[in-house]
């Protein structure tokens, strides 16, 4: 469902990804993870097709991002960035809504179609209660949950989240990405999730991505992935890895020293 | 917030309407009202004026009517340019001279003055001039300030404020060099309109409404505009061609509106920010909102011009600041806790 | 447009009523007037102008002086000359802006405009009422002669003119006989404004002060300079060393003798030291009306005071 196919980034002269290559199927979530730096937020730019690659090239649904228009791309792409300077006046609701804007005529008409759809988003956010208070009155997890309920409105078979749990309450962490997951399976949903936790990453991801400095270092299986052989050098900390013995989910953990 | 759809714009309609209907009905002659149901009745059912009345009708008509809609048309224009360029730049301190529409037309006004133009043009070598200066002004800015074919809202602003401060220079330079036609420039440059009849009107319409139309059609996009140029573009808005094509509707517009009555202040700026704070930021409503509250603005702010000083007659920029200055403070003494962004 | 039909209907008014109106005051000359006006354009006058509005204080000097006082039925904020005129209410002109409203409202049948009005300005007062004329600014005694002789017709008061023209043409003539004895040329600097006094603003060459001050008998010193209004260096003032300084700014700005001896460095000028430092009622030379003839004989006499004991 989504390709990268020898992508080459760069920001001016600067190389900052370097031949990437690797597919994500419908209905499963790759978990990028790697230290900061790595370019993890700038792949999410290059893959919703805000940064034009310089050689490469990046396919949604078949097509080439570069090729399309940007109502085009946003019907097959949605991101939700971080929580960072929202504009505070508008409401929970309006900034929602602008999801709908790549299926909105040229006048920007908004109909009642839309406004269920935006509804429904709210309340599988859990942010249904958000809906009129002003945004420059939100917690940064409040704002978070408002723009997984637009990304979720924006109807996109493809979804990517950079760091969505960082202002997280535990217990949001948790059902955000539960509520991912079932985006996912139920909607068979294409999703690309750059997350700094290890152990989140263990617990959701079908496939996970290791990006350091701008090269993909280890894409595959989280088992295969997660070992303390791949990370320890990665993160310069030695790691040891334990196994959930309820689920078989690894475990990444500091190694006792 | 639906139930008050409604109410906002037949406020601000019957507001315009007031607004209009004192325009024509005061001036610094008196008219009784009497006379003006007369005059009214004789243009609408074609009836003889009796000779008493001959003044007054042309008072009314070749003076009053057109010089109303003249100012209503300029406060609409600049009015609704400000409030898209605040949506457009995220600035609550844009009003439409951001990228020099207003020192280029004050560059080009002064240079026709200067050179003589009127000699080969008639007397619409000054807003010609004005309004070609302002026009080649942002296109000079567009051009510096793009990269390939992006348009960054920073490069803009800083090249804007870098050319309006040279086209400022040399207009002052030009005024003190040719000493002759002075006060004519000072005239001009404090937004007081000499020119009357209905030919200025018909030559500044069609520009305002093509550059407003275009405007009232970007209320969408101005919203989204607001979470940034990286999320409005990953949310499906060619960010580049709104930002374009924004900046030439309000550069028409507001050329237009500055090309006969000169630089009014104050109008681009308050108006967008009063309507914000009494209807909200939801520019599918503050624009065409600003349009209607400028004209009623600048057609009041006219009014007391005309009669505050009867039978002299200030300039309207001149009320504008005036009264403008000490309305923006308070302004912000009352919003200073709100967000109103 | 409907517009014009009306305008056009307030206009047929307006002729019609011309046409009922005998003349009040002055002898009605006979016939239809046609003069042009400084601006080329050709004014047409049934008859001699009643209600005549002055946009200038020069043209209200005008109409006085051809004893058209009592037609005039307002001017301009500068008008200030004769007292009489002082009575008049006012239509503007403080800031270049006219109100066009109060000018509809009394309906006159003549405005006198000058050069001081701006094309726009004098279009659009056009749009209101098309008797417009523009008194050109003279450039010699001949030009203000025509004016003087043009205004007459306007007003109906030909030989009135005529009569003025002789007698000024008689008062040249005597200025002009009696400075041709002089021995001396003296050095004139004529001061318009010295706010600044490092560099004050005096007449430059072709102005009308120029003019008259070559012909009562003096070199003036901004002929040396560039434009109609020319500021002169203080250093360039002390090297042409004046023998005359007249005060043009002591009629609106207060400047007296004394102020000017006490400017640092002024007080090396010829002038200064010889105490030939004169106020000078700027009105006469600068206001391109009939007075002008008085500031030639002023001029004069304050240049060569030894001829006009």
């Amino acid at each position: 469902m989504l390709r990268a196919e020898a992508l080459n980034v760069n920001y001016g002269d600067r190389r900052v990804l370097k031949d990437l290559s690797f597919e994500v199927p419908r209905g499963t979530i790759l978990g990028v993870i790697g230290p900061n730096g790595a370019g993890k937020t700038t792949l999410i730019r290059a893959l919703s097709g805000v940064l034009p690659p310089v050689s490469g090239r990046v396919l949604a649904a078949g097509q080439d991002l570069a090729r399309l228009k940007p109502a085009e791309r946003a019907r097959l792409v949605a991101v939700v960035p971080q929580a960072r300077s929202l504009p505070p006046a508008f409401t929970g609701w309006e900034l929602v809504l602008m999801g709908r804007t790549p299926h909105l005529n040229w006048l920007g008409h908004v109909s009642r179609r839309d406004e269920d759809l935006v509804r429904k988003a709210l309340e599988r956010a859990s942010a249904a209660g958000l809906a009129s208070r002003r945004i420059g009155e939100l917690s940064g997890g409040e704002q978070q949950r408002l723009l997984l309920a637009r990304a979720i409105a924006q109807e996109a078979p493809i979804m990517m989240l950079d760091e969505p749990t960082t202002h997280l309450d535990l217990q949001y962490q948790i059902s955000l990405l539960d509520q991912v997951r079932r985006l996912a399976r139920e909607e068979n949903k294409t999703i690309v999730i750059a997350l700094h936790d290890l152990n989140l990453v263990a617990r959701y991801a079908d496939q996970v991505a290791l990006l350091v400095s701008g090269e993909l270092v280890a894409c595959g299986a989280p088992e295969s992935v997660l070992r303390p052989e791949v990370l320890t050098p990665v993160y310069r900390l030695p790691l040891q890895v334990l196994h959930n013995t309820a689920s078989g989910q690894p475990v990444i953990l500091p190694a006792i020293l | 917030m639906k139930c008050n759809a409604a109410h906002p714009f037949w406020f601000s309609l019957l507001l315009l309407a007031l607004a209009l209907l004192f325009s024509v009905a005061v001036g610094s002659v008196y008219i009784p009202p009497a006379t003006l149901f007369e005059l009214v009745r004789s243009q609408l059912f074609n009836i003889e004026l009796p000779e008493a009345l001959a003044p007054f009708a042309t008072i009314i008509f070749t003076l009053r009517l057109p010089r109303t809609a003249l100012v209503a048309i300029t406060g609409a224009a600049l009015a609704g340019s400000g409030a898209a360029y605040q949506g457009l730049f995220r600035n609550p301190l844009a009003d439409p001279y951001l990228i020099g529409v207003a020192s280029g037309a004050g560059l080009g006004a002064i240079f026709s003055m200067t050179v003589g133009l009127s000699s080969f043009l008639g007397m619409y070598a000054i807003p010609a001039a004005a309004f070609a200066g302002a026009m080649l002004t942002v296109w000079i800015v567009y051009e510096l300030a793009r990269v390939g074919r992006a348009l960054p809202a920073t490069n803009l602003i800083l090249a804007g404020v870098a050319i309006s401060s040279f086209a400022t220079a040399l207009t002052s330079f030009l005024m003190i060099s040719a000493t002759g036609d002075l006060r004519r420039a000072l005239t001009w440059m404090l937004g007081g309109s000499s020119m009357s009849g209905w030919q200025p009107v018909l030559v500044e319409l069609p520009y305002v409404i093509v550059g407003l139309g275009v405007l009232l059609t970007m209320g969408h996009a101005l919203n989204v505009m607001q979470v940034g140029d990286e999320q409005a573009q990953q949310l499906g808005l060619p960010v580049e061609r709104v930002r374009f094509a924004i900046i030439i509707a309000a550069s028409l517009a507001t050329a237009a509106a500055v090309s006969f009555t000169g630089i009014i202040g104050f109008v681009g700026l308050i108006v967008p920010h009063v309507v914000r704070m009494v209807w909200g930021t939801d520019y599918r409503r503050l624009i065409p909102l600003s349009i209607l509250s400028g004209a009623t603005l600048l057609l009041f702010a006219d009014i007391l011009a005309r009669i505050v000083m009867s039978p002299q007659e200030l300039p309207v920029g001149v009320i504008m600041s005036l009264g403008g200055a000490p309305f923006f403070l308070w302004v912000l003494r009352r919003t200073k806790n709100q967000n109103l962004w | 447009m409907k517009r014009v039909s009306s305008f056009l209907a307030g206009l047929i008014v307006l002729a019609l009523s011309l046409a009922a109106c005998a003349p009040t005051s002055g002898p009605a000359a006979a016939g239809p007037i046609a003069i042009v006006d400084g601006t080329g354009y050709e004014l047409k006058l049934d008859a001699p102008a009643q209600k005549i509005i002055s946009l200038a204080p020069s043209n209200t000097e005008y109409l006085f002086a051809v004893s058209a006082g009592d037609q005039v039925i307002a001017r301009d904020d500068f008008s200030n000359y004769p007292e009489d005129a002082m009575e008049l209410p006012t239509v503007g002109g403080f800031n270049g802006v006219y109100n066009l409203e109060e000018i509809a409202r009394l309906q006159p049948d003549l405005i006198l405009a000058s050069p001081l009005n701006s094309p726009d300005v004098i279009n659009s007062i056009k749009e209101v009422n098309p008797n417009v004329f523009v008194v050109p600014n003279p450039d010699s005694f001949d030009d203000l002669y025509t004016n003087i002789k043009n205004i007459g017709k306007l007003t109906g008061h030909d030989d009135k003119a005529q009569a003025l023209v002789d007698e000024y043409t008689g008062r040249v003539k005597t200025v002009l006989d009696t400075v041709a004895k002089a021995e001396v040329k003296p050095k004139v600097f004529y001061e318009l404004d010295a706010t600044e006094p490092a560099k004050p603003w005096t007449a430059g060459p072709g102005t009308f002060i120029d003019l008259l001050i070559g012909l009562a008998g003096g070199e003036n010193i901004g002929a040396k300079l560039e434009g109609e209004w020319a500021q002169i260096s203080q250093e360039a003032l002390i090297v042409e060393n004046p023998d005359v300084i007249l005060l043009g700014d002591a009629t609106y700005g207060g400047v007296t003798a004394e102020q000017v001896a006490a400017r640092p460095g002024w007080d090396v000028i010829k002038a200064v030291s010889t105490n030939r430092v004169l106020p000078f009622n700027d009105d006469l030379v600068s206001r391109p009306g009939p007075r002008m003839v008085e500031g030639l004989e002023e001029l004069a006499k304050a240049i060569h005071p030894e001829l006009f004991e």
